[in-house]
C-alpha cells in the first residue's frame, strides 16, 4: 500500500541541514527541514507534491504578545504562522530526502511580523501528494531566537 | 515566491494595542519583495551523519 511520511522536521543551519539546531540568533542562517519517506510506488508514478513549512508564534492571546502583521488596509492584525507554500516539487531523490526551505537569516523569515523576532517559537510542516489521497503531517519542533 | 511585506523593525514585544498605537511609525516602510528565501531538494538517508552528507546540500536561489 502507498504511503508518506515526515519522519522529522526542524529547524538548522541551511549549510548543515542534516543536523538539527533549535538555538539562533536573530541574524543567523535558517532552514526549515523536512525528512520525507515516501513508497517506491509514488516515485516511479511521477506523481508530484505539494509542501507547506510553517513557522508558528505559539501565543495567540490577544491581550498578550501575538504575532501581527500590518495588513493591505494598514492595519495592524494578527497574524500566528509564518507560511511558505511550494507547489509541484518532484520526487527527483528516490524514497528518503529531506526537503528544506531556507532564507539567508531567521530574520529574513520574519522581518514582516511583530513578536516574532526573539523568543520560543516551533515549526511544523506537511506534504500533498497531487492526484492521490496521500499526504504527510509532521509534528512539532521548538526552537529560541535571540536578538 | 512573490510576497509583499512591511518591514517591522521593532525587537520589544508589543501588544496589538500598543502596535496599533504606533502604527504611524510603521507605515511608509520600504515594501519588500522576494525575500521568502529558497527552497532546494537534497537526496539522502537522514540518519547519515551532517559529515557524509555535507557536500550534497544543493545552492538554491536566493
Amino acid at each position: 500500500m502507498s504511503f508518506i511520511n515526515i519522519s522529522a522536521v526542524y529547524t538548522a543551519d541551511p549549510n548543515n541541514i542534516w543536523a538539527p539546531k533549535n538555538a539562533f540568533m536573530l541574524n543567523d542562517p535558517y532552514a526549515i527541514v523536512l525528512n520525507i519517506q515516501v513508497d517506491s510506488s509514488v516515485v516511479r508514478e511521477g506523481l508530484l507534491f505539494d509542501a507547506v513549512v510553517q513557522i508558528v508564534g505559539p501565543q495567540q492571546d490577544l491581550t498578550g504578545f501575538p504575532w501581527w502583521i500590518i495588513d493591505s488596509n494598514g492595519d495592524v492584525a494578527p497574524s500566528p504562522t509564518r507560511d511558505s507554500t511550494w507547489t509541484n516539487q518532484k520526487f527527483q531523490w528516490g524514497t528518503n530526502f529531506a526537503f528544506f526551505v531556507f532564507w539567508n537569516s531567521y530574520h529574513d523569515a520574519i522581518v514582516h511580523v511583530g513578536n516574532a523576532k526573539q523568543g520560543v517559537f516551533f515549526v511544523q510542516g506537511t506534504v500533498n501528494v497531487q492526484g492521490s489521497d496521500l499526504f504527510a503531517a509532521s509534528e512539532r519542533f521548538w526552537f529560541k531566537v535571540r536578538a | 515566491m512573490k510576497e509583499r511585506n512591511k518591514e517591522i523593525p521593532v525587537i520589544e514585544k508589543l501588544t496589538l494595542a500598543e502596535a496599533r498605537a504606533r502604527i504611524h511609525e510603521f507605515k511608509g516602510l520600504k515594501m519588500i519583495e522576494g525575500r521568502s528565501g529558497g527552497a532546494a531538494v537534497s537526496a539522502g538517508h537522514p540518519s547519515r551523519s551532517v559529515r557524509d552528507e555535507k557536500g550534497s546540500v544543493p545552492k538554491g536561489k536566493s
